[in-house]
């Protein structure tokens, strides 16, 4: 008896750790078909399309409202760099339409946030 | 009673006081502050008016992985300088001239040279510079310009987990300088009993304390023509990140 109370009460430790281990600042996995990165707290998917380009934000897996911030892009391909800013397009999204990725470039996204902190995200296109 | 405790409190305080770290024993660093990398001005755990100081900051320079400037900036961010750049940085470093300060026979501090403090026991001018590495560095760290004192990993790899032992070097005006202090964790033990010392090569070995920030702090005393001071002191911070394991 005291053993199966035991037995339980691990299983319910690990239950509780595992989670906490996994989500500690969210999934990792794109909601958006893009590539991801977490800087510090916060998940940047860029996606990139015949359209432009977007940039989805989120923290521990809850949308931020990307009304909240001012963006841009800064693409290096070839030795050469070209920036565009990146606009709140409703929701959780910011975009820059009609920027184009170039295949095998650096793509940096500059967040600023309304105190002025700025975080950044690299992504590497194929 | 209440008297005798009062003069007790009095005295403590007083102690504490005279017992604080003199101004020169005070360093510059970079540390992550709420998500920022932001410019620490201190001793220990002792994170002073960082903002205060800005006017002292000389230079603050930023760079890429391959060692490229990124245009820099520190910005006051309420109580703490932040860096700002328009890039990703991979290291940033600052200088700071502390200016001239005398010490008098009572012990105290006065920020002007000896030839305005004419009874100082002690007439100094203090220079601090850090360099920070946001990610481990894949080329050696180069010499910075401006940077008179400086503390650089003697390897391009730097040892990733806390208790390893680090080769370091400490440069001297370009030089590899031998005598020089390189205190392991200013930060944790900022007394600490027998810091190491650079040999003729400018080397020296520390242990990494922390899997978490690391902060080295080199310290030497240069000779100068100066006549205002007797010498000049120089703290160079060297730190970075050791990473803790997966969440």
């Amino acid at each position: 008896m005291k053993i199966d109370l035991f037995r339980s009460a691990i299983a319910a430790l690990a239950l509780i750790a595992v989670p906490a281990a996994v989500h500690a600042h969210g999934s990792m996995k794109p909601q958006h078909g893009g590539m991801v990165q977490m800087t510090g707290e916060t998940m940047f998917e860029l996606v990139t399309g015949p359209k432009g380009i977007d940039v989805y934000l989120s923290e521990e897996d809850e949308p931020i409202p990307a009304a909240g911030y001012t963006a841009k892009l800064t693409q290096t391909a070839a030795g050469k760099k070209t920036e565009a800013a990146l606009k709140a397009a409703g929701g959780n999204k910011l975009s820059a339409p009609g920027f184009k990725a170039a295949k095998g470039a650096k793509i940096v996204v500059a967040l600023i946030d309304k105190s002025g902190a700025k975080s950044f995200a690299t992504f590497q296109t194929k | 009673m209440k008297f005798t405790r009062l003069m007790s409190a009095t005295l403590i305080a007083g102690v504490a006081v005279a017992a604080a770290a003199p101004l020169s024993a005070h360093g510059i660093w970079f540390a992550q502050r709420a998500r920022q990398l932001a410019l620490i001005y201190g001793v220990g755990a002792d994170d002073l008016d960082a903002v205060k100081r800005l006017p002292l900051v000389k230079t603050v320079t930023g760079y890429d992985s391959d060692w490229a400037p990124v245009n820099t900036s520190l910005r006051a961010a309420g109580a703490i300088p932040v860096v700002d750049s328009d890039e990703p940085v991979a290291a940033v470093a600052a200088i700071m001239d502390y200016g001239y300060w005398s010490k008098t026979p009572d012990g105290e501090w006065h920020n002007k040279g000896r030839d305005e403090v004419p009874n100082a026991t002690l007439a100094e001018h203090n220079f601090k510079y850090a360099v920070h590495l946001t990610q481990m560095p894949t080329k050696p760290v180069p010499l910075l310009e401006g940077h008179t004192l400086q503390l650089v990993p003697a390897d391009i790899a730097i040892p990733q987990k806390m208790g390893e032992p680090m080769k370091v070097r400490v440069y001297y005006k370009g030089k590899p300088v031998a005598g020089a202090t390189v205190m392991q964790d200013y930060v944790n033990d900022p007394d600490e009993a027998a810091p190491a010392k650079t040999g003729p090569d400018g080397t020296a070995t520390i242990k990494l304390r922390n899997q978490g920030i690391n902060v080295l702090m080199a310290i030497y005393v240069g000779q100068t023509t100066d006549k205002k001071v007797d010498h000049e002191e120089y703290r160079a911070s060297l730190s970075f990140v050791l990473p803790h394991l997966p969440e």
